[in-house]
């Protein structure tokens, strides 16, 4: 637990002895008078400890331009002047109102002392002028989505941000566009629908833009669509590629390139054969979550959600490519390689959550991987190469399978959770809702450690006949969830994926439904749902300060460096997202069901917090 | 199903006035058009007098009952839940945005309502849409003793696979 602290420390000459640190500028620090470096080296430990690979994770310029902070996804700022020593003087720099009272997912960014906040739908975008006190409006657009597209969002109507690429803003509306305006006017530039409400679908997801392509995917999974992720010229708007999750070798974008580890994703369009006739038509596959890109290998990662209807009888056969792991090509689109993380789902385990990038040492030989906390709970190592698992641990508590089985990389299910038509099965764990969501978790080079926000629920699901009807949902399944066991309903979990076990882990009442964000300062922040924003030592999980916001967290916090040259904490404050729902939609708890059965988990939750949407800066006095 | 979707499509509707013709109730002149969806009426009125075809199912145990199957077949409660909501807002409540009458809620599923209620004119039978007011309206102040989220899903509602299927199919329905 505390090899972290125990690492010897040296003292190296300013050459590039170095080099070999990728990453390095995270490790070191300059020493004043002097050409000398101070390296927070690794002694025994040296040739195990993860890092990001330097070009997916460059030097830290003190902006936060997406919203993993980098390609390798490790929301990892390596800003520290807030440390533990005085992150108790943390006070609030400046506030600002959204103006939307819906569930605030997104993360801001900070691009040339500007930061740009994207709300829940109506999708308004701000930018606010660092530069001045107070960070006064300097522009903001309206993109007045449709208002009917607010019907076929699943979870509260949730946009996970923006991302800036060469002077544009780019982001997505819940009704289906892909916008980009000028960062320094807020015009728009040019508007790509992409989504079509009628037959369920809806955009949430933060884009990435990847050598000049805007990278984006679909939601409703919930609603019988069939999932795709497009790449956009960002200069235009016009589909370069688009990849779909479900269906022939040639809509998936799979061809001689194609190579996955596993005998079970070789094969002739297994997106069609692995269902009954016609049924991934509708089958999901959404992506609505996180990429990560490897420039070196350039290969983008992503994982595809939930198949369609929840009600697994409904749709034999593995349902691929769903909850499925792809490594694509980003100028072509073309599959490289995919791994399933849950053949034949049967309990809504969407495969959308972060990949975080770091070139680690497994059984002696150095690996480039990629770490993974999947919905079903396993925290998965995978060669970022070919796809190989090279492990798969319970990061939770989990029951619904009996482990993860490396050679053929399937989860060894277990019969007496496995769901039925018309039979309530009792205490499945985790949730729908997954161990972890989509909520990202952080990782620190520093300590080695992955920082995973993410749920402690179990639940009773009864399968039931689904209709499709285009544009309505097609779900199939009666879901009451609860809290775990311990009655904990979050985790806040400090994972070393070396020793493949928790570091420490910190209980909370209530789900965690924010992001997690690391610093060099070796502080960890998060948020919980009824409003808490709070700092840990990245070593110990100590609390070192929390401050109280007007609602509840499900945002993902941030760290930059403001024209004063101070380090700044950002988090949106504002309750929602599908934990948040019974909040920001009114419901009643009354139906535990309520909210596809996350009611039936936070029945208290209107009675711990209220409706919201205001940004929090803090920073330490000056 | 493509192609079951253009043979539905094609098939004569009645001639007439369309899906009011194909049930029993009469038509009025009542109807979605003369429902008021506020309590707002400048310098004083009263809301239009109620449809009187509300008398013939609020309350009706039959229609009800058949309502609450609808309310599942349609994927009402795939927003709605039991009554709790979710993508749609709470039924069991009390509030209502556009008006709890029955009336008014089979005036809300006529024509949908503009932050995500659907518009089911045309898609669902006339006197179906009537069935499942009368079970949304039952749900209205439902107590937590007996809200029908408690008996979910604990004990469930005879499968649907034995009932049978709604009469008039809606357009892209895959019934499984």
């Amino acid at each position: 637990m505390m090899r972290a602290i125990l690492r010897p420390i040296f003292i190296r000459c300013a050459d590039r002895a170095a080099r070999h640190f990728k990453a390095d500028s995270a490790w070191r620090r300059v020493v004043p008078g002097s050409f000398a470096f101070l390296l927070l080296a690794p002694g025994l430990a040296a040739a195990q400890s993860p890092v990001p690979p330097a070009s997916a994770a460059p030097k830290d310029d003190g902006q936060w331009t997406m919203p993993a902070k980098n390609y390798a996804a490790t929301r990892f700022s390596e800003l520290q002047q807030i440390d533990g020593g005085n992150v108790g003087k943390l006070a609030v720099a400046f506030t600002f109102s959204t103006g939307v009272n819906k569930g605030q997912e997104a993360a801001p960014l900070v691009v040339n002392n500007t930061m740009f906040l994207v709300t829940p739908f109506p999708n308004i975008v701000y930018a606010l002028d660092l530069t001045k006190p107070g960070a006064p409006l300097k522009w903001s657009f309206r993109p007045h989505p449709e208002n009917a597209s607010q019907g076929v969002a699943c979870c509260d109507v949730v946009n996970r941000g923006a991302a800036y690429w060469d002077g544009k803003i780019v982001f997505n509306t819940l009704d289906g566009n892909t916008i980009a305006l000028d960062a320094s006017s807020g015009k728009m530039l040019w508007k790509r629908k992409l989504a079509e409400i009628n037959q369920g679908e809806t955009i949430t997801m933060a884009p990435l833009v990847v050598k000049g392509k805007v990278l984006v995917g679909n939601s409703g999974g919930e609603l019988g669509v069939r999932g795709w992720v497009a790449a956009l010229d960002v200069n235009d708007g016009k589909v370069v590629w688009k990849a779909y999750a479900t269906g022939p070798d040639k809509d998936v974008l799979i061809g001689p390139d194609f190579h996955p580890f596993y005998p079970s994703e070789q094969g002739k369009d297994l997106g069609v054969s692995t269902w009954p006739p016609e049924a991934w038509e509708i089958g999901g596959g959404t992506m609505w979550g996180w990429i990560a890109y490897d420039p070196d290998l350039n290969l983008v990662y992503y994982g595809t959600a939930n198949p369609g209807p929840w009600n697994q009888e409904q749709r034999p056969g593995d349902n691929k490519w769903t909850a499925t792991l792809f490594a694509r090509n980003p100028d072509t689109g073309a599959a490289k390689w995919a791994l399933q993380y849950n053949p034949h789902d049967e309990h809504d385990y969407d495969g959308i959550n972060e990949q975080i990038l770091v070139d680690m040492t497994v059984d002696g030989k150095p690996r480039k991987v990629l770490m993974h906390p999947d919905r079903n709970g396993h925290l998965y190592v995978v060669d970022r190469i070919n796809g190989e698992i090279l492990s798969a641990d319970p990061y939770g508590f989990v029951n619904s399978t009996n482990g993860i089985d490396l050679k053929t990389g399937r989860p060894v299910m277990n019969p007496d959770k496995m769901t039925r038509l018309g039979t309530v099965v009792h205490d499945i764990c985790p949730t729908a809702s997954g161990a972890k969501d989509w909520n990202p978790s952080a990782y620190s080079p520093r300590t080695g450690l992955m920082y995973i926000p993410h749920e402690n629920l179990c639940m009773d699901w009864e399968s039931v006949q689904a209709n499709y009807i285009a544009g309505t949902p097609y779900v199939g399944a009666n879901v009451v969830m609860k809290a775990g066991p311990g009655g904990n309903r979050g985790e806040f979990t400090a994972w070393d994926p070396v020793q493949k076990k928790a570091a420490w882990t910190i209980k909370e009442d209530l789900p965690l439904w924010s992001g997690a964000l690391a610093t060099a300062g070796d502080l960890v922040f998060y948020g919980t749902m009824d409003g808490w924003f709070k700092a840990v030592d990245a070593r110990s999980g100590e609390l070192k300060w929390q401050f109280k916001t007007g609602s509840g967290i499900i945002g993902q916090p941030i760290a930059y460096r403001g024209p004063d040259g101070r380090e700044y904490i950002a988090i949106l404050s504002g309750v929602g997202g599908w934990a948040g729902a019974i909040v920001s939609g009114d419901l009643d708890p009354r139906d535990k069901t309520a909210a596809l059965g996350f009611v039936g988990a936070v029945p208290d939750l209107k009675d711990r917090t209220t409706p919201g949407g205001t940004l929090y800066v803090f920073a330490l006095p000056p | 199903m493509g192609l079951a979707l253009l043979v539905a499509l094609a098939a004569p509707l009645p001639s007439g006035s369309g899906w009011a013709q194909e049930t029993s109730i009469p038509v009025t002149e009542n109807g979605p058009n003369f429902v008021a969806t506020t309590t707002l009426f400048p310098g004083g009125g009263t809301a239009p007098a109620e449809d009187p075809l509300v008398k013939v199912y609020q309350g009706n145990p039959q229609r009800i009952a058949e309502g609450q199957r609808l309310f599942a077949w349609y994927n009402c409660a795939g927003c709605h839940f039991h009554g709790g909501g979710g993508m749609g807002p709470p039924l069991m409540d009390q509030q209502w945005r556009y008006g709890g009458r029955l009336d008014q809620i089979y005036a809300s599923i006529v024509q949908g309502r503009p932050n995500g209620m659907p518009s089911w004119a045309r898609k669902i039978p006339d006197a179906q849409i009537w069935e499942i007011a009368a079970f949304v309206k039952s749900l209205s102040g439902s107590s937590a003793a007996e809200g029908p989220g408690q008996a979910m899903p604990t004990s469930p509602p005879p499968p649907q696979a034995l009932l049978p299927p709604p009469q008039s199919p809606v357009p892209g329905l895959r019934a499984p």
